[in-house]
């Protein structure tokens, strides 16, 4: 989201401003828009005409504050898309453990296949391990610790890793998994959009190749 | 399989837990499929959420929050998410984000005018950045909110906006004008 800290961005800064939807003249929303993936969220576009506000909505009361507030805050939004991250792996892991415990192929569970086995055991290691990472995360929030490099870690990580879990495991439902009836055809379209939102894993890694001085 | 158990949890939390473990279950995980096909989550569902306790967790009891701290919000996000795998309820944008803005930087006033509202579900918050053509490039951000007479005046379109259907309140995002026309800033 936030591709570069240019010093002319810092001068210009950026402002936050509070609109109370119900009262603003000008103010319009578009339409509900179509989306691959998370179709119960609306998501939007707004509009602004001329939509007056008072002195009193300026977040704050300062201009210009906006960036140092948003550079503060973004960690914890990282944060939270990488918690979500993590724990949208627990429930593909415990569908698909479930799914193909009942499923028989060529005589047996699928559960019971070398193949299901080791490609599980791969999705249980790497959610354990975002887990473990994003505990870490949160004790350091916690002690207002988390710095952007680990956070920016974090959801770059999580979310890549959530992607790759979602299309293993729908790769085991076969054809079904492939079906909207089936919860992991969905969390596998909804997953797509956390490598893009809250900053796009792009500009993490970015960040975090900031930290790499010699 | 036994379940990892993160190491600053404690009774509270898993108390916390558990409720929401059967809040979402009932009140989210059977309304889906129909959210789906809607386009959006049923807007009393925000209702129900503050009453629950899960709108603005952290935020402090005088301002109608729970009076926790991260530790409630990470329960909260990370139990909705386990609950279906997926959700349109955008409660990480309004409680984790929004309220974080608010209560972090707004004045008393504006803390003591929004924040209960927001927790109780009575007003739902989005927060609008992204503008049409600059996604992570903020600095071609358009928006313009100039100063005529004691008012500002705001113009500008904002797109993939989370809640944008439902927000009562839009966290504005508006490069400050330059010093022709606007107060001077505080650096």
């Amino acid at each position: 989201m936030v591709a570069k800290t240019d010093p002319s961005m810092g001068a210009k800064g950026i402002s936050l401003m509070v609109v109370e939807t119900a009262d603003a003249p000008g103010f319009a929303r578009g339409r509900n828009l179509e989306k691959l993936g998370l179709k119960s969220q609306d998501t939007s576009e707004l509009f602004f005409d001329n939509v007056r506000l008072p002195p009193e909505n300026l977040l704050g009361g300062t201009e210009g504050q906006g960036f140092y507030q948003l550079m503060k805050s973004l960690p914890q939004e990282r944060l939270v898309v990488a918690l979500g991250g993590a724990a949208a792996m627990d429930k593909a892991l415990e569908e698909t453990v479930a799914y193909t415990a009942e499923r028989k192929a060529f005589g047996k569970p699928l559960l019971e296949m070398q193949n299901t086995r080791f490609k599980l055991a791969e999705v249980k290691t790497v959610a354990h391990i975002a887990r473990v990472f994003l505990d870490d995360c949160v004790a350091k929030h916690l002690r207002g610790e988390l710095d952007a490099t680990t956070a920016s870690m974090a959801k770059w990580w999580v979310t890549q890793m959530q992607c790759d879990t979602m299309d293993e495991c729908l790769q085991l439902f076969g054809g079904y998994g492939y079906m909207s009836e089936y919860p992991i055809s969905t969390m596998y379209a909804d997953a797509r959009v956390q490598k893009i939102y809250g900053g796009s894993n792009e500009i993490m890694k970015e960040l975090i190749a900031r930290s790499l001085t010699p | 399989m036994t379940a990892h158990i993160s190491p600053w949890m404690d009774e509270e939390l898993t108390l916390l837990q558990d409720s929401l473990r059967t809040f979402y279950a009932t009140e989210m995980v059977p309304h889906e499929a129909r959210w789906q096909e809607q386009g959006h989550i049923d807007r009393d569902f925000w209702n129900k959420a503050g009453a629950f306790g899960i709108l603005c967790a952290s935020v402090p009891e005088e301002y109608g929050g729970m009076g926790g701290d991260f530790r409630h919000e990470a329960v909260i996000a990370t139990e909705q998410y386990r609950a279906a795998g997926f959700s349109g309820f955008g409660n990480s944008v309004h409680s984790q984000i929004c309220a974080g803005y608010i209560l972090d930087y707004g004045s008393e006033a504006q803390k003591k005018r929004w924040l209960p509202k927001m927790a109780s579900g009575e007003m739902v918050c989005a927060i609008a950045m992204t503008e049409p053509g600059t996604g992570s490039d903020l600095q071609n951000i358009k928006t313009t909110a100039k100063l005529d007479g004691n008012e500002y005046v705001v113009n500008g379109s904002k797109t993939f906006i989370t809640n944008g259907q439902q927000a009562d309140l839009v966290i504005l995002w508006w490069p400050r004008p330059t010093p022709a026309w606007g107060p001077k800033a505080s650096r």
